[in-house]
């Protein structure tokens, strides 16, 4: 079931009166039904993935807790995390390292190899099977388990952060199901408006970025250098729009039950380095990564060298969460490195104070902010192209600028020719408009003007939002891109 | 004994009730539902000078073949029906366009060629009057499309003197198409002619059902199409002002993002981007698209077969109500394309539509015959090609003027 589909605009206002309209101890219940019948809406025999997963999980929490012995302790951990992780290997990277082994069996001479049965891969498994590993590793740290199980199965399933995240912390999450439910006008009005704004988000920008940033990836070798960068542009504004739309209706859902879901993007684009960025991008993903892999791997401690090597691993892996595929590993890479480059330079900008002067200054953080934004749209081409060679083709034709021949004309850009889909002419308004709308938004939010808005002009805003999405959802809106990780 | 400071805050907190005439959403809503009723409002006749949104069935956002065709046909200034309606799917659509541009020796442009010259002078010279014709023939038409089209005309212009009728098995039952409402020609028409005796019938899934219960509940929700246009209008004349395009309606693009463009709306074209024009080789290209056939016909759907069969004979009902002929055209398919149908499927299906035919008395032609339309005839396994499209209006002419049957004699005389 999509956010962006009628079934959940029928699905989730029925769920809401039947919660608040039932008792307390009955809620729980309520929501997990809720939950399972979203969930197998797709496919439902992975409901036996994770119910068996869940019951697993539960049960190994206690194991855990209760070993006395460090050993045996860890023993039970080892197995819930290779269990977890298995699982996710299983169904997400099979094919992934068939090919890999099948291309150097050929590459040895031999034969490719074929994996004997067809996998489909379940939705949200990879989200889920994080918030189940961080949970059998925090109650490993001493945390003490979740003694509910209905408490505990509906942490890992619970709708709106079910299929793409935000990936929760039991220790937040589980206290307020606990506690006793009360529906606020403050939280009612919350949960709408950012249900209402994730779906403007997918319906007007990213739906529409998609259709223009398909013709760019599909025909790299058609385009001129600038055109590519006008590509990426809309491909990272495209992405965000698409991933914190998904993540505000996520967001939105949940506050209407009266519960709180992390914040996962603060204005991404707006950061001055690219360690900021990752402050501000999918947050509850670096967080986790930062929690669960970059420490248990030492962190920052030892010398600067292991530190360094610790961080490119975590943003690979990271990189190969969102897709089994080369490409998503060079963008996991490429990031690793970018951070790696960041943390080798603080030094030497902290021993030259005019550099540091500059660097500080409003220009300098303006040219430190456009800087980012270029580093991180050169990731996104390793992200979005389908394969590392295509990402490189664009990214030597962006590099050089190389312009494009056209009827037996050089053309510095082809774009301002084409005029059909309206996307493409209206392209150089929506770029310029979306980046000032993400630099208004950063003052608007430091001058904290949302607070003191009046109550008619937050309705008057609402009202435009509910016009955009009665007017503008097209009858087959496209998936969210984060539902296929 | 306990007093009220004894009790917890978390209570204290709960047992207040919440005031919702205070929420900004609900305002928003209440809002909305005012909205709604205004443009409503301004949209009945009696209210016609107040009328600001303008909603007309000509101003759509996508330009798909049915609207260039009701562009035309409710645009032109011959206020008279043509004295013959060619019906049927891309099967006629491709016969039409390539027999005019063999037999004229020009291109023409899919979005104004909507008259077949060649079978008006074929009728022409065989009858000795002047014969028009207005083709409704559109790509992807079923049989249902095909009746609301006609009902159309017969409302907006009155009787045709005969219906030419080009059927095909997929015209019955499509596997791509999921409800009657679901085509394009459904989508367009019902926003041009009312159908509301078919509405909820033309619907299959719930939420279709739904989603039409919607559109009448809110007048902005049942016109979003329209909203979408006048956003368009906006964006377009926004964009000639403030970047150097000058016509945006005229199409310049690359054809792989055209091509691009096709395949996420497939119902929408520009005034100057199908052109049909006459073939430079001896033996045109011919492409297996059997696949996408083997899809169509993957799953027989029976139901899906006996509904659109109860629109031919709803169509049929209704031409012999208003005096119209119909002839019905069994189009030509090759060998094997009929051989990838589910069995009995066929056969099935003509019998079927000739014992319709013969109910409600009309003619059934069975030009499906390899010995009049070899392989050398067709551009795929269905639609012919240029030369074929000349050839099948030859022979359709010469058919429906040398039977020897007193009752295509009498559908062939032009009425005083």
């Amino acid at each position: 079931m999509l956010f962006n589909s009628l079934n959940y605009a029928l699905f989730l206002p029925i769920v809401f009166a039947l919660f608040w309209l039932s008792r307390d101890k009955w809620r729980v219940w309520i929501l997990l039904l809720a939950s399972y019948i979203f969930y197998m809406s797709w496919k439902p025999v992975f409901i036996l993935l994770i119910l068996g997963l869940t019951i697993a999980n539960y049960y190994l929490g206690f194991a855990i807790h209760k070993s006395q012995e460090p050993r045996r302790k860890k023993t039970w951990l080892t197995v819930a995390i290779a269990g977890n992780l298995l699982s996710l290997v299983f169904f997400k990277y099979a094919y992934f390292f068939n090919d890999c082994l099948s291309s150097l069996l050929k590459a040895t001479g031999g034969a490719a190899t074929h994996l004997p049965f067809d996998i489909i891969l379940p939705l949200g498994i990879s989200f889920f099977v994080f918030e189940f590993i961080h949970y059998v590793v925090d109650v490993y740290r001493g945390h003490e388990p979740i003694k509910s199980f209905p408490a505990f199965a509906l942490f890992a399933s619970f709708f709106p952060t079910q299929i793409a995240g935000p990936i929760k912390r039991f220790q937040d999450f589980i206290p307020q199901f606990l506690a006793p439910a009360k529906l606020t006008v403050a939280s009612f009005d919350s949960g709408l408006s950012l249900i209402l704004l994730g779906l403007c988000k997918k319906v007007l920008i990213a739906d529409n970025l998609s259709f223009f940033v398909q013709g760019g990836f599909s025909k790299p070798e058609l385009f001129s250098g600038l055109d590519l960068w006008l590509f990426a542009y809309a491909f990272a504004f495209q992405i965000y729009f698409d991933f914190s739309g998904y993540t505000d209706v996520a967001r939105g859902s949940a506050m209407l039950f009266g519960y709180k879901v992390p914040i996962n993007f603060n204005l991404p684009y707006m950061a001055c380095n690219i360690s900021e960025f990752w402050h501000r991008w999918h947050i509850s993903l670096s967080t986790w990564l930062r929690d669960y892999l970059f420490i248990p791997l030492g962190g920052s401690r030892g010398s600067k060298w292991l530190n360094y090597r610790n961080l490119i691993i975590t943003m690979t892996l990271g990189g190969l969460w969102h897709g089994a595929a080369l490409h998503f590993l060079v963008w996991g890479l490429f990031h690793g490195l970018l951070l790696t480059a960041h943390k080798l330079l603080q030094p030497i900008k902290e021993t030259l104070p005019s550099l540091k002067k500059a660097i500080d200054s409003p220009a300098g953080r303006v040219a430190s902010t456009l800087l980012t934004f270029h580093m991180v749209c050169i990731g996104w081409v390793f992200f979005r192209a389908e394969t590392n060679s295509l990402a490189l083709t664009m990214l030597a034709r962006m590099l050089s600028l190389s312009p494009v021949m056209d009827g037996g004309k050089q053309l510095a850009m082809l774009l301002p020719t084409i005029n059909y889909p309206l996307i493409y002419p209206t392209i150089f308004l929506i770029l310029p408009l979306l980046a000032a709308g993400h630099v208004a938004c950063y003052f608007i939010g430091k001058a904290g003007l949302v607070a003191k808005t009046p109550q008619l002009a937050r309705a008057a805003f609402v009202l435009s939002m509910i016009l955009a999405v009665v007017i503008f959802s097209p009858d087959k809106s496209p998936r969210f891109i984060y539902f296929q990780f | 004994m306990h007093t009220s400071l004894d009790k917890p805050k978390v209570e204290e907190h709960l047992s207040k009730s919440e005031d919702f005439r205070k929420s900004y959403v609900l305002l928003a809503f209440a809002l909305y539902i005012l909205l709604d009723g205004i443009f409503r409002l301004s949209s009945l006749p009696q209210f016609h000078n107040f009328d600001f949104l303008k909603f007309s069935p000509l101003k759509v956002p996508h330009r798909s073949w049915v609207y260039w065709n009701e562009r035309e046909f409710l645009t032109s200034p011959d206020k008279n029906p043509p004295d013959t309606a060619l019906l049927g799917s891309s099967l006629m659509m491709a016969a039409l366009h390539g027999g005019d541009a063999v037999y004229l020796k020009q291109p023409q442009n899919v979005a104004f060629h909507h008259k077949s010259k060649l079978l008006a002078d074929l009728l022409t010279a065989a009858s000795g009057k002047p014969e028009s014709n207005f083709a409704f023939a559109l790509g992807g038409e079923m049989v249902s499309d095909a009746c609301i089209l006609f009902e159309h005309m017969l409302k907006e212009k009155g009787a045709p003197q005969r219906v030419i009728y080009g059927i095909a098995p997929r015209d019955f039952m499509d596997s791509a198409l999921p409800s009657v409402a679901s085509t394009e020609i459904y989508r367009y028409m019902s926003h041009v002619s009312d159908l509301s005796d078919l509405e909820m019938k033309a619907r299959t899934s719930p939420s279709e059902k739904i989603e039409y219960w919607l559109g009448k509940l809110s007048f902005i929700a049942g016109h979003k199409e329209d909203f979408i246009y006048i956003q368009q209008r906006w964006a377009k004349a926004l964009t000639e002002r403030v970047l150097p395009y000058k016509d945006l309606d005229t199409v310049k693009t690359p054809l792989h993002i055209r091509r691009q463009a096709f395949s996420e709306l497939p119902e929408d074209s520009g005034a100057n981007e199908v052109l049909t024009c006459p073939p430079q080789v001896a033996q045109e290209a011919y492409e297996d698209n059997l696949a996408e056939y083997r899809y169509r016909y993957r799953k027989i759907n029976w139901k899906q077969f006996d509904d659109q069969l109860s629109y031919l004979e709803r169509m049929l009902s209704r031409a012999r109500q208003a005096g119209v002929s119909v002839i019905l055209v069994n189009m030509p398919l090759t060998s094997d394309n009929l051989s990838i149908m589910p069995e009995n499927f066929y056969n099935r299906y003509l019998e079927k539509v000739k014992t319709l035919a013969e109910r409600y008395q009309a003619k059934v032609l069975d030009l499906n015959k390899t010995q009049l339309f070899p392989r050398c005839y067709f551009a795929d396994s269905v639609h012919l090609n240029m030369r074929g499209g000349k050839h099948f209006f030859e022979v359709l002419a010469e058919r429906l003027f040398r039977s020897s049957d007193p009752q295509t004699k009498a559908i062939m005389i032009k009425r005083p």
